[in-house]
Order: C-alpha cells, then sequence, then structure tokens
C-alpha cells in the first residue's frame, strides 16, 4: 500500500488470480482464472489495463518471456503486494465485524 | 490464422503499438481465439470483436511500449480536453442554429435520409450476403472442383465417382478432397411423410468442411461401402425440429426412403447455414468399382496449405491424362475426355455460393452511392443557398475576430450535425424497409439470411455520413469564409443581383446531378428494355392455367418399373378426375428447370467414326397428353397414347429444334434414334420418330431452346423407368384446385409426400426474378435520382430569379416583353441541363458496359435508351425550370422596387 490508497475490487481480484497461478500467470490465463472461478465474463483490455494499474503501483511485477514461440508477460506478486490484500481482508473483516443487514424494510 | 477478423487484429495492432505489452496481449487473443474457434468459429469471431471492442476503449490505459512510455495515462479532469470543449461549443452552436431553421433542416436531412439509406440497405445486404466469410474453420481454403469439357459445349458439370477416386488416389493439391450428392429422401414414420434434403457423402465430406459433431461422430470409411449397415448424420435443424433436441437420438432408427437408418452424428447448426441438407447418408460406392463416366457428383476439397485453387486445377490436369490411360479404357469414354478437351475446374466455395449475384450486387451498390451523391449535390445547394442569407452573420462574426478556420469549422460542424441526423434517419428507414427489400428476392440471393444491420453497416453509415458532409458542406464553408464575401458587410449586405461566381458554383452541382441521373437512368432503361425482350421471348409453351407438382417414388414401395407405370395411371386417372381439370401429364423435368440429362445418341444414316463423339442429345420421359397439357405445338405426327407398347415398335417425338439440326430441310418422321454410340458392344433398339412438337424454352428463358427428344413414359421399362417425376395439371377456369389435387394423390397412395407445388406461371415468373430484382432497385434508384434531379434544377432557379427580381422588374419597367423574360429563365436551365446530360452520356458510355453481363439482347450503348432517356430527363428540366420562368415574367417592377 505504497499510496495508502484502498484496493479495488477488480484490483484485488486480479491479484488473487495472479496468486492462485503462481509462475503461470499471463494475461489470457489471469482472465481465464476469474472468469471460471468468478463466472462473470472478464475482457482481456480490463484485465490488461488492472495489471498496468498494479504494476504501477508496486504490486505486481512483469517479465516478458518467448520461450513459448510468441511474445508472452508473466505477473508475479511483489511482497507489498500480499500485505496490501492482507490488509483489504482485514478491512473488510473489521467493517463487517458484527454486523447483520436486515433485508427488509431498509427504506421504511 | 485464418478466420480471425484479420482488419480488426491489424487495427488491435496498430493502437498498441510495436511493443512487447501489444504483442503479448495480440498474443493471448490469438492463443484464446484458436481455442474458440475450433469449437465454434462463428461464435469466436464475436468473441474476438468483442475483446477487441474492450481493448480499444482501454487503450490509453494500457502501457504500451517496452520503455514504460505511456498513453496519456493522465487526463486533465474537470475542464476537459480544450479541443474538445471546443467541438462541443461548436456542435451547440450548429444544434441551436439548424434548429432555428426547421425547413431547411428537415428538408436536408430527408434528403440525405433517403441517400443514406438507400446505400446501408444495398450494403447490408452486400455485406451479408458477399463479404462476411462462410461459417466453416478457414473458408477461404475451401474449394468444389468441376468439369468442363469445352469440345462439347458443357461448362461447370459435376465430376464422376471414377474420376474422383482416381483423384482422391493421386492429387497432391488437396488436404482433403470429399465427394457429395445432392438428393431428396422421402422421410416416412415421424409424422406425416414428406420429401427431405439428403446428401449422400464420402466419409471424409465432414472433416473436410472442417465440421465436428455436436453429438455422436460421422461416418467411417467402411461404413460408406454398397453392403454396409445404413447409417445417416442429420442437420441441426433435423434434430430440434424432428427429434425436439432429444439427447439420446444416437443409435435411433428413422426410414429414409423405406430402408430403416441409424442416426450416428448429429452436425453442427453452422452447417445447416450453408446446407439446406436435412440428412447426411454415405454414397455407398465401392471405391474398388466405382460407377464409370457418370458425371453426377460433385467434389469438394480442402486446398493444401499455399496452393491456389487455380494451381490445384493445374495439379489435377496431368491426373486426367493418366486416367485416360489407365481407367477411361473403353473408345467412347476416352473420346469423350479427349475431343470433349475434358479440364478439372477449380472454384472456391464462396464464389459458386455467391457468384453469380456478385455483379449485380455491387452494380446495385454502385447506384445507391450515385443517389447519395446527387441527394449531397442536392443539400450542398441548400447550403450555397442559405450561406447566401448568413452572409451577415459571418461578417459579423468575423469582425469580431473569429479566424477563418475558426468559421470554416462552424460552417463544417453544422454540416456535420446535420449529415448525423440524415444518417440516423437513414439508417432507420433502411432497418425499416431491408425486410421489404429482402422480400422482394427470395430464393435468388444465397445467404440472405446472414443480411443484417451489423457493426460494419453502422461503420459504412459512419463514414458515408462524414464524407458526404464533407462534400456538401466544405465548398459553401470555404465559399463564404473567403475575404471577399466577408466584405459584404461593408457594401451594406445588398445582395441586390446575383455574384457569377456563386452562380457557377451552384449550377456546377446541378450539372453533376444532371449528368449522374442520366448516367442512372440508362441504366434502368437499358434494364426495362432487356425485360421486356426476356418477356417477350418464345416459350414455346402456354403457362397459364397449368399447376405442377412433384413426386418421388421410393424403391421400397414400388420395386419394378410395372408398379411404377401402374402408379403413375392410377394417379393421372384420379388428377382428371378432379372437377375442373382439362387434362393432365406427367415428366421426368419441367421447362425452364435446366438439368434434363443429356447422353449420346446415333441417329440412324449417321453412323459415328471411330474415335468420333457420338452426339450429345438432352432428353425428357413424359406420359401421353404432355404436349396437349403444356400447350405444346404438335407440328407433325402424332403424340404418344396408351397402346405405344404393343406393337413392338418403340416410339419417340423430337422437337423441332433438334429435326432442324440433324435432318434440316427434311421429314423427321419415321427416322430412327438410338441410345448410346454406334459400336457399342449391346447396342440399344432403335426407336422411330412419331411425332415433331414445337421447341420448348428447358434451361431458362436467357439460354437458346435446346433440341430435345421425347421418350414415351409405357417404354422405358427397358432402360429404367423414372421415379421422380413432375405432374402437370392444365385447368379449365382460371386456376386448378391444389387442395383436389393432393386428395387425388393421396387416394392413390395416403403416404406419398408431394413437394415443389406451383403454377407454371410462378416457374416462368421465378426464372427471371433475379433479373426483376435488379432492375426494379435500379429503377427505384433512377427515379429517386430524377426526383432529386428535378428539385435540385427547380431549387437553383427558383433562387436566381429570387434575386434577380429587381434586375427583372427594372427589365420589365424598360420595356422588355415578359415572354423574353421567361426564355431567359428557361434557356439557362436548359444551358445548364445541357452540359450536365453531355457529362452523363459520356459518363453512360464508360459505364454502362458494367451492364452486359445482365442484359439481354440489349446492347450496352442501345442508342434508343440513350437517345430516349436523354431526352426524357431533359423535358423534365424543361419543366422544373418553366415554374421559375413564369414567376419571373409575372414579376410586377413596382413590387421588385419596393422589396429594398
Amino acid at each position: 500500500m505504497s499510496r495508502g490508497d484502498f484496493l479495488g475490487e477488480f484490483e484485488q481480484i486480479v491479484l488473487l488470480a495472479v496468486a492462485r497461478l503462481d509462475a503461470t500467470a499471463y494475461g489470457m490465463e489471469i482472465r481465464r482464472e476469474i472468469e471460471t472461478r468468478s463466472g462473470r465474463a472478464v475482457t482481456i483490455g480490463a484485465v490488461y489495463a488492472t495489471l498496468d494499474r498494479l504494476e504501477r503501483k508496486g504490486l505486481v511485477q512483469s517479465r516478458d518471456d518467448r520461450s513459448g514461440g510468441r511474445a508472452r508477460r508473466f505477473f508475479t506478486m511483489t511482497p507489498s503486494a500480499a500485505d496490501a490484500l492482507e490488509a483489504s481482508r482485514a478491512i473488510h473483516a473489521r467493517m463487517w465485524h458484527g454486523l447483520r443487514l436486515r433485508r427488509e424494510g431498509r427504506r421504511s | 490464422m485464418p478466420g480471425r477478423p484479420g482488419i480488426l487484429r491489424a487495427l488491435l495492432a496498430r493502437v498498441l503499438g510495436p511493443g512487447v505489452v501489444g504483442r503479448s496481449l495480440l498474443g493471448d487473443l490469438d492463443e484464446e481465439f484458436a481455442d474458440r474457434a475450433a469449437a465454434d468459429p462463428r461464435a469466436a469471431r464475436r468473441w474476438y470483436r468483442r475483446e477487441a471492442a474492450g481493448v480499444m476503449w482501454r487503450a490509453r490505459r494500457i502501457r504500451t511500449g517496452d520503455a514504460g512510455r505511456s498513453w496519456r495515462t493522465h487526463q486533465p479532469k474537470g475542464k476537459g480536453d480544450p479541443m474538445l470543449q471546443v467541438l462541443w461549443n461548436d456542435v451547440k452552436g450548429a444544434v441551436r442554429t439548424l434548429r432555428k431553421e426547421p425547413r431547411f433542416t428537415i428538408v436536408a436531412s430527408i434528403t440525405l435520409a433517403l441517400g443514406v439509406g438507400a446505400v446501408v440497405s444495398i450494403f447490408s445486404v452486400v455485406n451479408g450476403v458477399l463479404l462476411k466469410p462462410l461459417p466453416h474453420p478457414n473458408p477461404d481454403r475451401l474449394v468444389n472442383v468441376w468439369s468442363n469439357a469445352t469440345g462439347l459445349g458443357y461448362n461447370q458439370f459435376p465430376l464422376s465417382p471414377d474420376l474422383y477416386y482416381f483423384y482422391a488416389r493421386h492429387q497432391q493439391v488437396f488436404d482433403e478432397l470429399a465427394m457429395f450428392q445432392r438428393g431428396r429422401v422421402n422421410l416416412t414414420d415421424t409424422g406425416t411423410p414428406e420429401v427431405i434434403a439428403s446428401v449422400a457423402t464420402t466419409a471424409n465430406y465432414f472433416p473436410t468442411l472442417g465440421v465436428r459433431m455436436v453429438m455422436g461422430r460421422g461416418y467411417r470409411d467402411e461404413e460408406d461401402r454398397p453392403d454396409a449397415p445404413r447409417v445417416a448424420v442429420v442437420s441441426h435443424r433435423f434434430w430440434t425440429n424432428r427429434l425436439a433436441g432429444d439427447s439420446a437420438v444416437l443409435g435411433r432408427q428413422i426410414r429414409l426412403d423405406g430402408q430403416p437408418t441409424e442416426i450416428i452424428g448429429v452436425a453442427p447448426a453452422w452447417l445447416d447455414e450453408d446446407d439446406s441438407a436435412e440428412v447426411f447418408v454415405p454414397t455407398r460406392i465401392d471405391p474398388d468399382q466405382p460407377p464409370a463416366g457418370s458425371f453426377g457428383w460433385n467434389a469438394v476439397g480442402r486446398l493444401r496449405d499455399g496452393v491456389s485453387a487455380g494451381e490445384a486445377a493445374a495439379g489435377l490436369v496431368p491426373l486426367v491424362d493418366r486416367f485416360k490411360e489407365e481407367v477411361a479404357v473403353s473408345g467412347n469414354y476416352r473420346a469423350f475426355l479427349t475431343k470433349g478437351e475434358y479440364r478439372p475446374v477449380v472454384n472456391l466455395l464462396k464464389e459458386d455460393v455467391v457468384g453469380s449475384v456478385r455483379e449485380p450486387l455491387w452494380i446495385l451498390l454502385g447506384t445507391v452511392g450515385m443517389v447519395l451523391l446527387i441527394a449531397c449535390a442536392n443539400v450542398a445547394n441548400l447550403f450555397l443557398v442559405r450561406a447566401d442569407g448568413r452572409q451577415r452573420e459571418l461578417a459579423v462574426r468575423s469582425a469580431l475576430g473569429a479566424s477563418r478556420s475558426s468559421l470554416v469549422r462552424r460552417v463544417l460542424t453544422e454540416a456535420l450535425v446535420l449529415a448525423s441526423l440524415g444518417t440516423t434517419l437513414g439508417v432507420a428507414v433502411s432497418a425499416a424497409a431491408l425486410p421489404a427489400l429482402l422480400r422482394l428476392a427470395p430464393g435468388i440471393i444465397p445467404r440472405l439470411d446472414q443480411v443484417s444491420i451489423d457493426v460494419a453497416v453502422v461503420f459504412v453509415a459512419v463514414v458515408a455520413a462524414v464524407l458526404s458532409a464533407m462534400v456538401f458542406g466544405l465548398a459553401p464553408a470555404l465559399r463564404y469564409t473567403n475575404a471577399s464575401a466577408l466584405g459584404a458587410l461593408r457594401h451594406g449586405g445588398r445582395g441586390g443581383t446575383d455574384d457569377p461566381a456563386r452562380r457557377r458554383g451552384r449550377n456546377l452541382l446541378v450539372v453533376g446531378q444532371t449528368a449522374l441521373a442520366l448516367i442512372l437512368l440508362v441504366g434502368s432503361g437499358l434494364l426495362v428494355r432487356s425485360f421486356a425482350n426476356l418477356m417477350a421471348t418464345e416459350l414455346g409453351f402456354e403457362p397459364d392455367r397449368v399447376l405442377t407438382f412433384r413426386v418421388a417414388l421410393p424403391d421400397a414401395a414400388y420395386p419394378e418399373s410395372a408398379d411404377i407405370l401402374g402408379f403413375d395411371e392410377r394417379l393421372r386417372t384420379a388428377l382428371a378426375a378432379v372437377p375442373g381439370v382439362a387434362s393432365v401429364s406427367a415428366v421426368t423435368v419441367l421447362p425452364l428447370a435446366a438439368g434434363a440429362p443429356g447422353t449420346a445418341h446415333e441417329f440412324e444414316g449417321q453412323p459415328i467414326a471411330a474415335g468420333q463423339l457420338p452426339p450429345m442429345v438432352h432428353f425428357k420421359t413424359v406420359a401421353p397428353a404432355y404436349f396437349e397439357t403444356m400447350g405444346i405445338a404438335l407440328l407433325q405426327g402424332r403424340d404418344f397414347h396408351a397402346g405405344d407398347t404393343r406393337d413392338g415398335v418403340r416410339h419417340v417425338i423430337v422437337n423441332r429444334a433438334l429435326a432442324d439440326l440433324y435432318w434440316p430441310g427434311e421429314n423427321p418422321l419415321g427416322r430412327r434414334v438410338r441410345l448410346g454410340a454406334s459400336g457399342a458392344p449391346q447396342p440399344m433398339p432403335w426407336s422411330t420418330v412419331v411425332g415433331l412438337v414445337g421447341t420448348e424454352r428447358q434451361d431458362g428463358l436467357r439460354l437458346p431452346p435446346r433440341p430435345l427428344i421425347y421418350y414415351g413414359f409405357n417404354e422405358t421399362a427397358n432402360n429404367g423407368t423414372p421415379r421422380q417425376l413432375s405432374y402437370v395439371a392444365k385447368g379449365l377456369g382460371p386456376s386448378v384446385s391444389g387442395e383436389g389435387v393432393r386428395q387425388a394423390v393421396w387416394s392413390v397412395d395416403a403416404s406419398m409426400p408431394i413437394t415443389s407445388m406451383q403454377t407454371m406461371d410462378e416457374i416462368v415468373d421465378g426464372s427471371v426474378v433475379q433479373f426483376t430484382f435488379t432492375m426494379l432497385t435500379l429503377g427505384i434508384a433512377a427515379g429517386l435520382a430524377l426526383a432529386l434531379g428535378a428539385i435540385g434544377l427547380y431549387g437553383v432557379l427558383s433562387y436566381t430569379v429570387a434575386l434577380r427580381t429587381r434586375e427583372i422588374g427594372v427589365r420589365l419597367a424598360l420595356g422588355a416583353q415578359p415572354s423574353r423574360v421567361m426564355r431567359s429563365v428557361v434557356l439557362s436551365g436548359a444551358a445548364i441541363t445541357a452540359v450536365g446530360l453531355a457529362i452523363g452520356l459520356a459518363g453512360a458510355f464508360g459505364l454502362t458496359r458494367f451492364l452486359t453481363g445482365i442484359l439481354y439482347e440489349t446492347e450496352p450503348l442501345d442508342p434508343a435508351t440513350f437517345a430516349g432517356m436523354t431526352l426524357a430527363l431533359f423535358v423534365v428540366a424543361l419543366v422544373a425550370s418553366l415554374l421559375p420562368a413564369r414567376r419571373a415574367a409575372a414579376v410586377s417592377p413596382l413590387e421588385s422596387m419596393r422589396t429594398e
């Protein structure tokens, strides 16, 4: 959390996908991971844009690899990303602590 | 990777730049596209488009370039881009101005909407039919293999199984080459009896086309043998419509032509787009003993990488030579191949699907493009006229410090706003009119189901809008913002007379319109003339009051010739008893239907020398009373009758074209012909000519009538009684009741499906419907052009007269005759028109040759059409200038002075 701001929801999801895929995280694979786990359609453009932002924030590192016959960009999490994710989880946990949402009559 | 939207990928590559980020993103997309395309190429393309849109949308947020250069990562917020702000102000101003002049805005946008709507409609047809790829994987590698025998005058006919298997064994140019034959089968035991479209194919048909079964499998080579158990693959359409999409359908038995057949696979939905067949069955031909010289089979191949269609054809040529040496050893067969100059032909699949409509569709697109240009010219004129009135406003703006570029931008923005309005209207018009347009063209344009207003169409509409805004906005923008024009304020803004430079501008536009309108008029005039010629063509038969339908007698229910003949006789008796039926007959191939088979014949007294080709003559088989029912003249001799078989003599009837060709100037009656060539090991028996009839058009109105031999239906027992029959019934009254006919058929065989029930009139209309469609569309475009052109001329002259009111008033006051004034206005209109007509004539001379392929017995430079249309347009122009002229003559000198 170098800049002290919160991780956005999609940023968290992308980071988690990078973490899950470990060494094999490249754009399309990340997209697929999110799509299969979340059940929501995600475009590659959104993934790349988010990865860029995360890289600027120093949360992921990319490395270019041409071994597979074409250019691929693999992503790994930086240590500060783990901190940021943990912090996000902690914030969530604290915000939820002791809270029960009433589903009816919210507006009344 | 073929199949992927190539333009889109190039665009993406451009947006993303050359860096590693862009390349890895593109690579990612390629990878997943390949995965998805294997399952469903069409869905994969859709997916790719969506992804590409997503990437472009975010392009500025995706870093590109290896050095970490980023695309304008920081956007000024709040204030917004200053350029955008200016543009937005311009647009707001333009909208405000246009709202203040509703009449101008409405007329201009409707004019544009007509032009844009026409372009969008025709382009969406061109896009769907010609530009969209076929649904198969890598469709640009798929080809059909045909035969040409120019020595016999036969072009593009199918292959023979023996030649196909020879190709398949030895060819080096295809990855796969499959054989198939379209047909129809009777489907019983699933509700009412029906005839459905079928294809008999070799086992590799599905791999060749890149078809992966939705369920089950295609057949194997060993299932494509004469004695193999019967299996079938059903189409997706068949599966959903007739089997209710049942997932447990594999292994189920259906009855095709009376034979129990096991369903082993379900084809994917995309194949339905390309293939009307409901079931796919094996050919059941033994590859080691394929039928020889039976040229009724089609072949489809997948080109090897790097091989073009032309190279593939060249690669097959040596195989034909080897085939002649090794397989086609019988004298006639080899003679056929050698003297016929047999050559393989390889066509791209898509070319075969849409080749016949390519030319008319591009011509139509060019035509509506001209209509759009004319509409633009009209709007440009409106702009010019209007700009005259706005000169003061522009001069004030200039005096207050507006630069010329800002004024030009302002006028151009107005043009763009107007164009957007017209385009939106036009697309809406087109969306509404498209279904009606498509209804005009049933069954004549392939792939019509692909026609829709999609991204590409909207893109073209936008391009058309921007281009037309440039066309009609730029000239006024430049003209009215130049320094001398802006001096108007100094002169008090009194536009009392007509500035020659401006008049020239307006006149030029009218000249252009007239020229374009003349080109379109001449084009549609040529088509109308062709249509008249086509309609005046001697049919050789009388189509009115004749109802036709088709039946196919399955082997299982009618195994022997005698069964078929018995059915035919009972059916004709039953049909004759239907109230209102005057006469009834049956025939193998209806007129105008093409497809009468041709085969070698020998004419007595005209022996065929060894190594020579026997004459190929087309023949039809008819029941008695065919000529009477169809209204074909019996010129000499007699018709077939029921007793013909009893005297042991075989009879034929020939048409006039045949008699003129083989017995010129002689009496054909009593002459003898037989099937096959002399020297055949077992010659066929001779048949005696007993009748001579008029020549019916067999292959369509545009093709010359063909020499024909008619065989009697009763005499076919020896050489295969036809099982596919068209019945014809002539009515006493205006029409024969279809219901009565159906009941008659079912009274003879309750399980007999009836297909293609239509009147002969419908068949005649159907044979020219593609032509009618082209003619109508071109005619509508020409009418639109004429109307727009006339309005343009009228507008310009009216405006000129209005500007010259004071001058005319002065002249009249000084004693000029009103008739002279009138004449001078009409003459100036005539002068403009004449220049336009001259240019239009030159254009038409150059352009009508593109119509050569469509015209029928009409020269592309037909002088009557050229002269007639020029005169017509000139008369319309005179009428259009008469109204302003009369107004000029009626100017009262006093009033005209007062207008100041």
